[in-house]
């Protein structure tokens, strides 16, 4: 931006001191909170680690090396993907229909379902997992009625798909605000305009609704995919040991292992990821509304 | 009150061609259309027919119902009473996109997701048509509306008008049996509105595309349209050509609506050409017919009226006193006194002078100008 104007360029310049002293508070919150254990993260993942236990204090990359050297951590990061991908999808596939209902339906409608996605949201995960469980166990109403109907080849509890479904319940709602918040945010008179040019209902959605709309399911998916793929509670409860990510891996690996520079490391991998998603998110919106 | 001009006999001013109802080329027809949204009724039976190629504007105050009109028209909105004919077919039952009836809304309502090009392709697109054909359709239609280089760019990158033009030329595209413009100039700068006003009734002209307009400025109204519709409270208080509504006003609300306009009171003497009309300001004569002894207002436009030294008392001669003046460049507007009645004068062109305030005058009306109201009760 250039300065032209003689007053905005004085108001910027002179009281940076003072503004400097006001973000004092803010940036000391964001060095112990953020900066600081982040650092310790990439220190720990950069150490040795021996049989022994003991720490050397020496730089190195070995807990990377044998992340992309071993079979057995590339399958459990495409596992990890894949699982956060399925989340994704599944949540999007439910997530636009609700939040077409919430912005488009019936309006004594739209409150009531905005308040059934989003009270699962401020209810702790621990709890709904618990509830997942008795749910999806061999005596649980919907493994029952899977066997009932023939599918008891199918099951839920300790599976991925089990892990699938929590996430799902999870994140979902994660989504839907993102997709609610897209919709509302769509000038009507555009659709109305769509239609008084010769667009059938269906002509309006695919060409003018969904179209505008995407920023928001990209921002949804990208926020979808992040949590689910960090998630801990919901794989390790529901997968019983047998569905691993990479979170659990790093738990096991912090605590029973006390393997904590490969912990690191793959919290290392695992941020990196997280990274590229979201800078891809970006630029997504980026090309979409501004190409 | 009946929502159709009030013909007059065969004054000089008068300019509506006769309305012929049966027209063959009447596109569109509204037959005692009343709308109500839940218990609010916000349009009572409105009569409206269109003839091919005319651009009517809908004026009025916000609320008087001109845009549920034109979106009753477009199919957003639905008769509650009355029907909606569009080259004799009822419109009731078919969706707004069956109309085949363009509308350039108050906002544009452009998509931004698509650029200019596309914009303007999408009834083309909606209606399957050859991608050469699209492509040489739009290419027309940039070049009519005068975009000819912004075709790639995205709606946001436009300037108001810009954004405006790309409207007009998506809903030419589509070749619309009717067009429906809901206050094309709203959103422009003031001093682009006039600009652009007559660039669009241009536009119009040449395609010869029948228009609805709707707008609350009536020097819009009156610079755009063939005939206007003087809306107030869900009902048509007038409807004529422009210059009907200006000179010929059914009451005393349409002869102030229309624009500034000295009404007197009055008692009519004398018949047939000697009609003349006795104001607390003075004795007018007028071409009017009124019944002897009736008591009627007289509307006398202040560009009517001029302004003449001293001179005693007359027919269409009124001494008076001036009160104020003010200068407008293009115009002088001088509020006199005659007899203790305000009467405003609006003197225009090279010759005007000053007039201080307490000078002597005279205040001279022509006959062709002093008009008597029909439905004349003082609002």
């Amino acid at each position: 931006m250039t300065a032209t104007i003689a007053l905005p360029r004085v108001r910027a310049g002179a009281p940076s001191r003072r503004t400097l002293l006001l973000l004092l508070p803010m940036l000391a919150i964001f060095a112990i909170g953020f900066a600081a254990p982040l650092y310790f993260v990439i220190r720990f993942s950069l150490e040795h680690f021996d049989a022994a236990g003991t720490q050397g204090a020496s730089v190195t990359l070995e807990q990377f090396v044998t992340i992309f050297t071993t079979p057995l951590y590339g399958d459990l990061i495409l596992r990890t993907l894949g699982l956060a991908l399925a989340t994704t999808v599944i949540s999007a596939v439910i997530g636009y229909p609700l939040a077409l209902a919430i912005t488009r339906g019936p309006r004594p409608l739209r409150a009531p379902l905005m308040a059934l996605v989003t009270i699962p949201m401020l209810t702790s995960v621990v709890v709904k997992t618990f509830g997942w469980q008795v749910l999806l166990s061999s005596d649980g109403m919907l493994q029952r009625t899977l066997d009932a109907v023939g599918l008891s080849s199918v099951k839920l509890l300790n599976t991925t798909t089990g892990v699938v479904l929590g996430l799902v319940h999870t994140y979902f709602p994660f989504m839907v605000v993102s997709l609610v918040a897209a919709l509302s945010a769509i000038d009507r008179t555009t659709e109305h305009a769509a239609a008084s040019l010769g667009s059938t209902p269906g002509q309006v959605f695919r060409r003018v609704t969904f179209p505008q709309s995407l920023d928001g399911l990209a921002a949804g998916s990208a926020l979808t995919f992040v949590t689910s793929m960090s998630a801990l509670v919901t794989p390790q409860m529901l997968g019983g040991g047998k569905v691993s990510t990479i979170v659990t891996v790093i738990y096991q690996q912090a605590t029973s292992a006390q393997n904590w520079p490969l912990a690191a490391a793959l919290g290392v991998v695992l941020l990196i990821i997280t990274l590229v998603i979201l800078s891809l998110q970006t630029w997504a919106v980026r090309h979409v509304s501004r190409r | 009150m009946t929502a159709t001009t009030r013909p007059r006999d065969a004054t000089p001013i008068t300019a509506d061609p006769p309305s012929d109802h049966e027209d063959k080329d009447i596109v569109l027809q509204m037959r005692t259309v009343s709308v109500s949204y839940g218990a609010t009724r916000v349009l009572h039976e409105v009569d409206l027919s269109v003839r091919s190629g005319e651009l009517i504007a809908l004026l009025g105050p916000s609320g008087s119902g001109k845009t549920t009109m034109i979106r009753t028209i477009a199919g957003f909105a639905h008769p509650t009473a009355g029907e909606v004919l569009l080259h004799g077919r009822k419109l009731a039952g078919v969706p707004a996109h069956r109309r085949n009836i363009g509308m350039v809304f108050q906002n544009y309502a452009l998509f931004p997701h698509l650029s200019v090009a596309d914009n303007i392709a999408y009834p083309l697109k909606v209606q399957k048509k050859g991608r050469a054909a699209i492509k040489a359709r739009v290419a027309e239609l940039v070049d009519l509306v005068q975009l000819t280089g912004h075709a790639a760019k995205r709606p946001a990158n436009l300037s108001g008008g810009q954004q405006q033009r790309v409207a007009l030329a998506r809903a030419l595209a589509m070749d619309p049996e009717l067009l429906l413009l809901d206050e094309p100039l709203s959103n422009l700068d003031a001093n682009l509105r006039r600009e652009v006003g007559e660039e669009i009734r241009r536009l119009q002209q040449r395609t010869g595309t029948t228009t609805i307009m709707v707008t609350h400025d009536r020097q819009e109204a009156f610079g755009m349209a063939d005939r206007m519709a003087v809306l107030r409270q869900g009902r048509i208080e007038q409807l004529g050509t422009p210059r009907t509504v200006y000179r010929r006003p059914v009451n005393a609300f349409m002869a102030s609506f229309a624009g500034e306009a000295n009404l007197l009171p009055g008692t009519v003497t004398g018949s047939g050409p000697d009609t003349q009309v006795t104001t607390p300001a003075g004795t007018l004569a007028t071409p009017d017919q009124a019944n002897q002894g009736s008591e009627v207002v007289v509307m006398i436009r202040p560009e009517d009226v001029r302004i003449g030294p001293p001179a005693a008392a007359g027919t269409g001669v009124l001494p008076a006193s001036i009160v104020e003046s003010f200068y407008y460049g293009s115009s002088l507007v001088v509020q006199a006194e005659a007899s203790g009645v305000r009467v405003q004068a609006l003197v225009t062109g090279a010759a005007t002078t000053w007039f201080e305030a307490g000078q002597q005058v005279s205040l001279r009306i022509d006959p062709q100008a002093v008009v008597i109201i029909p439905d004349g009760e003082r609002e």
